[in-house]
């Protein structure tokens, strides 16, 4: 099967006055057709500067994607397309929802007018056919009186109702990736679950792959297929969402694992990882995990590990897979 | 709002009745600007009655759900009102007045208030309120047009340098050069290389030399923008560039361009009155207030009405301007909601 999405080595740099910072360094993952991929980290760890890499975001300058990269999606490089073939791509093939509904939808203009927008920009659709889908789109992500609501502005609705906004925006022109940066984590719990409910049946409904951005291992373990795990702009571990859960393989992994608070596991107290995520500009060398790590080698502090396939398309980037013990 | 639309309308209707032949004679034989003041002078009770008919479903566009908010504050009301009175009297002048403003009647000079002429006549016995009027004219004909340029070309200027980046040194230190020249010497020696100067010629050279601070303020507001959520959002949905402008940066400048183009009017009608106090306007005998005032000054302790009467006029309409300023800006801001 090829992959839909398939990115190899990809290195995006910032200019600082601290210097050059690589926000996300070496990272490579594939996304299969309808397949939803996790990334999950803490802050900082460099998975919404990957998301914005897909699409080209990236302010440039001060950002930079090094021309060593590579991100194939559907055969075609995203990084050697034009301006008008990557603005065509954009919204059409790759589309995106943000963290904070609230300020991404324009505060002066109807949540109707933008849809209808998203729509025109890709179709040479009249405005009357326009209006009509967006009236449809609203229906789809679960608006209650969707004709009316084509009239509000963004402040007159929830937070979990312009996110829904965003979601039929997106989806505006049947994308057949979705990614998605932390669509969920600016709302209330309750809210959560019905935004991953939507989501998880649109993807089914279109067939759409999506890559899912999260720090969040319970909202992810319900809605990915495969797992990713960044820690300082690398890809640490990847893998099926099962094998990931139940034999993490990575000491970060493992670590995340245990600060996820679980009801069939009462304990007294989280773990938690001590330390801080190192500055960006200043990463350790090594494995850039090994001066929070609990089971570090010797070499880990010099020598970056391998990415080790442990088998079952599971992998990690760990001296300690290497070495075969036994985790 | 309705009681608005209801006192529109009965002075709308109350002026066609008191001035209905002027109207008719103005629509037949006067000059094109005669024609437009009876135009407006007809179409006033017809717009208010569209907007009293206007249905509800309309209600949620823009402007009638800004409306409301505008009359809310009692500064705003009054310099609603004021303005409103100011560019009502100054565009219907001659439905208004009869009196001819230029028409010189020397039997009559200096007359004091009467019937006749309620504010009196001037040195060559033409009418004072008429002239006031005319002269108020004069004042908004150059300051709305100006305004206006000095918007366009500032917004044109100011979304440019925030957007393409190679341009914003140069664009910026041009402006910071005009921003550098006081902008009354610049016009004094502008104006120096002619004799006469056309209404026109007035109002391009004070818009011409008028977008330096609207451009800074346009690239603020459009940096600031640039940098919101919302357009990383209109990016990644692929929208054209120039939807992008149209439809997200444009509409998010309105609120800031439109205080300053309010604000504005009232700074151009200064400097115009100003340089008209200064010997340098719109050529004789187009009535100019501050030329009222220089001629006026000379007989302040015989005669004060001549030159307090412009004065007052001019007064009333900065302040009308600038509360109106301060009120949209209130109410436009999304911050004061």
């Amino acid at each position: 099967m090829t992959s839909l999405l398939s990115v190899r080595h990809l290195t995006t740099t910032f200019e600082s006055p601290e210097g050059v910072v690589h926000a996300v360094d070496d990272v490579s993952f594939d996304v299969q057709p309808g397949e939803t991929l996790g990334l999950v980290g803490e802050s900082g760890c460099g998975k919404s500067v990957t998301a914005l890499s897909l699409l080209r975001l990236v302010p440039q300058p001060p950002g930079l994607i090094d021309p060593a990269s590579r991100i194939v999606f559907d055969g075609t490089d995203i990084l050697d397309l034009g301006p008008n073939a990557l603005q065509h791509l954009r919204g059409n093939d790759i589309a995106m929802i943000f963290q904070e509904p609230t300020t991404t939808l324009n505060p002066v203009l109807t949540v109707g007018a933008q849809i209808a927008e998203a729509i025109r920009a890709h179709e040479p659709a009249s405005r009357a056919e326009a209006h009509r889908r967006t009236v449809e789109l609203l229906d789809m992500v679960g608006i209650a009186e969707p004709a009316q609501r084509t009239h509000a502005y963004p402040h007159q609705l929830s937070g979990g109702m312009q996110q829904r906004v965003m979601i039929a925006m997106a989806l505006s022109c049947r994308p057949r990736l979705l990614v998605a940066d932390e669509p969920t984590t600016a709302l209330d719990v309750t809210i959560q679950a019905q935004i991953l409910d939507l989501l998880r049946e649109l993807r089914h409904r279109f067939a759409m792959a999506m890559v899912f951005i999260t720090h969040d291992f319970g909202i992810v373990a319900g809605i990915a297929d495969r797992i990713a795990v960044m820690y300082g702009g690398r890809i640490v571990e990847t893998g099926p969402t099962q094998a990931l859960f139940d034999h993490p393989r990575h000491p970060y992994t493992q670590g995340l694992l245990q600060a996820v608070p679980r009801v069939d596991r009462p304990t007294e107290r989280l773990a938690g990882i001590p330390g801080t995520v190192p500055s960006a500009a200043h990463w350790p060398a090594g494995c850039r995990f090994h001066p929070r790590c609990p089971s570090r080698l010797e070499r880990c502090a010099s020598q970056s590990p391998p990415d080790v396939d442990v088998g079952g398309d599971h992998r990690a980037a760990c001296w300690l897979v290497d070495s075969d013990e036994p985790t | 709002m309705r009681r608005w639309k209801w006192t529109a309308f009965a002075l709308g209707i109350g002026l066609l009745a008191w001035r209905w032949s002027r109207i008719l004679e103005l629509l037949t034989r006067g000059s094109p600007l005669d024609r437009l003041a009876a135009s407006v002078a007809l179409a006033l009770p017809l717009f208010a009655a569209g907007a009293l008919a206007m249905p509800l479903e309309i209600r949620n566009r823009w402007v009638v759900r800004v409306a409301p908010r505008l009359v809310g504050g009692r500064a705003m009301t009054l310099g609603l009102v004021l303005s409103g009175v100011v560019c009502a009297a100054a565009v219907l002048a001659p439905v208004l007045i009869t009196r001819d403003p230029v028409a010189i009647d020397l039997a009559h000079r200096l007359a004091p208030p009467s019937w006749a002429h309620p504010l009196g006549t001037d040195l060559a016995g033409r009418d004072q309120l008429s002239r006031v009027l005319h002269g108020l004219r004069t004042s908004l004909a150059i300051a709305l047009p100006a305004v206006f340029i000095a918007i366009v070309i500032g917004t044109a200027m100011g979304t440019t340098a925030a957007f393409l980046r190679r341009l914003d040194g140069v664009l910026m230190r041009v402006v910071d050069v005009g921003m550098a020249f006081p902008r009354v010497f610049l016009l004094l020696v502008l104006f120096a290389f002619w004799r006469t100067i056309s209404i026109g010629a007035m109002t391009l050279i004070l818009g011409l030399t008028g977008w330096f601070h609207v451009t800074r303020l346009v690239r603020a507001e459009a940096l600031a923008m640039r940098d919101t959520e919302f357009m990383l959002a209109a990016r990644a949905l692929g929208l054209p560039a120039w939807r992008k402008f149209t439809r997200h940066v444009l509409p998010n400048l309105a609120a800031p361009i439109i205080v300053t183009a309010t604000l504005g009017i009232g700074n151009v009608i200064l400097i115009e009155s100003g340089l008209a106090y200064l010997g340098v306007g719109v050529s004789a005998p187009t009535p100019s207030l501050g030329r009222m005032i220089n001629v006026g000054q000379t007989y302040l302790f015989t005669e004060p009405a001549l030159a307090v009467v412009p004065g007052v006029t001019i007064l009333v309409t900065v302040i009308a301007f600038s509360l109106l300023g301060d009120g949209l800006h209130h109410a436009l801001n999304p911050r004061s909601r």
